[in-house]
């Protein structure tokens, strides 16, 4: 009888602190480092104009016409680069096109930040050139794909 | 018939007594034991950069002048730009300026700003996502590892996976416990994080060992 007495007291005294809120604390703290600056870099390659070809309005067969143009990193990253080209129009279709050629460097070419580069290139109108590309006109893209080099083997 | 008599006269001493004013007393005495103290202990840590930059200051800046402390001195530590698969180590000790033994039991992040303004998805889920925070003890980077995943997960509280102990600040110098954060900018980062400028705070947090398994 005293035993289920003590019980039923102590059940009725939890029930008690459980109404009345009482919890649990712990003593914490915490502190903050503040302002951590994480800049990401740029990968930003700009193509200049293409310098005045000597010749290129006035091919004849047989003819090789040179060029160049100035590529510059203007990104924060180191980055390589590579050029492709495609011609367009007439000069550059039919059975034997006008061929363009990137001379030296053009693939993997590494830039770093602020540096310039010059990529020179010909174009050759084959000696086979019949008299269809007599007056025909073309035009040259050039592509210059870039990556980063860091982290990048 | 004796016994009601003596009940009786009893009865009618004290009703007399009372009426007559006579006052009963009983010697008494108390002495007090005062001015016990009892002084509750203190949680309190501080958490600052380390190899060597002047303090306060983030542990992460890209250049001098954002690392810099007024009055303190040049930063040491640019990491200056970041770029897909780059990582850079960092240390924050965190100190016991308190006076009970304390755990670091949690950590968190927070982007506080991208590019000056207020974080806006979804340019702050795709920076969180793809920056990979390890934070560990000085020292233990396999054993001792506090938290190791997103900063997109960090930036919600998490339970440290180790729990690091510092003993309560007693003598000259507060005992400390190192800690580094090791940041990777994920190769798969996409173009859409080039030349964005987050701010990230780092927070950290301890609670009392005693009494609290």
């Amino acid at each position: 009888m005293k035993t289920k007495m003590f019980a039923s007291m102590l059940v009725i005294a939890l029930a008690a602190a459980l109404v009345g809120g009482a919890t649990m604390a712990l003593f914490t703290d915490q502190d903050t480092n503040e302002g951590n600056v994480f800049t990401a870099g740029t990968v930003d390659i700009e193509a200049g104009e293409t310098s005045i070809i000597v010749g290129a309005d006035n091919m004849a067969p047989g003819d090789t016409v040179t060029g160049s143009f100035v590529v510059t990193n203007v990104g924060t990253l180191e980055l390589r680069y590579d050029v492709s080209a495609l011609g367009s129009g007439d000069l550059f279709a039919g059975a034997t096109p006008a061929v363009v050629e990137a001379l030296g460097d053009d693939q993997n070419v590494v830039l770093a930040p602020g540096a310039s580069a010059t990529v020179t290139f010909t174009v050759h109108l084959p000696l086979g050139a019949d008299n269809s590309y007599q007056g025909a006109a073309g035009l040259v893209d050039f592509t210059i794909a870039a990556e980063q080099t860091a982290n990048n083997p | 018939m004796r016994s009601k008599l003596i009940l009786g006269l009893a009865v009618i001493i004290i009703v007399a007594s009372v009426g007559a004013g006579v006052t009963l007393a009983i010697f008494t005495d108390q002495d007090y034991n005062s001015e016990n103290i009892f002084s509750a202990g203190t949680v309190d840590i501080a958490a600052d950069r380390n190899l060597g930059d002047p303090i306060p200051g983030p542990m992460f800046y890209t250049t001098v002048e954002q690392g810099t402390v007024p009055d303190g001195g040049d930063a040491l530590n640019p990491t200056g730009v970041w770029w897909p698969g780059r990582t850079e180590y960092r240390n924050l000790d965190v100190r016991n300026m308190g006076s009970l033994q304390v755990r670091i039991n949690r950590v968190s992040a927070e982007i506080t700003s991208i590019n000056g303004a207020d974080p806006q998805p979804p340019l702050s889920e795709s920076f969180a996502a793809n920056m990979h925070v390890k934070i560990y003890v000085a020292g233990h980077p396999q054993t001792k590892i506090l938290y190791e995943g997103s900063l997109a997960n960090l930036l919600t509280i998490q339970d440290c996976i180790h729990k690091p102990v510092i003993a309560p600040f007693t003598n000259l110098w507060p005992p400390m416990v190192q800690l580094v954060y090791e940041v990777t900018m994920l190769p798969q980062a996409g173009n859409d994080l080039q030349g964005i400028v987050p701010i990230v705070s780092f927070s950290v947090y301890a609670e009392q060992t005693k009494n609290n398994p």
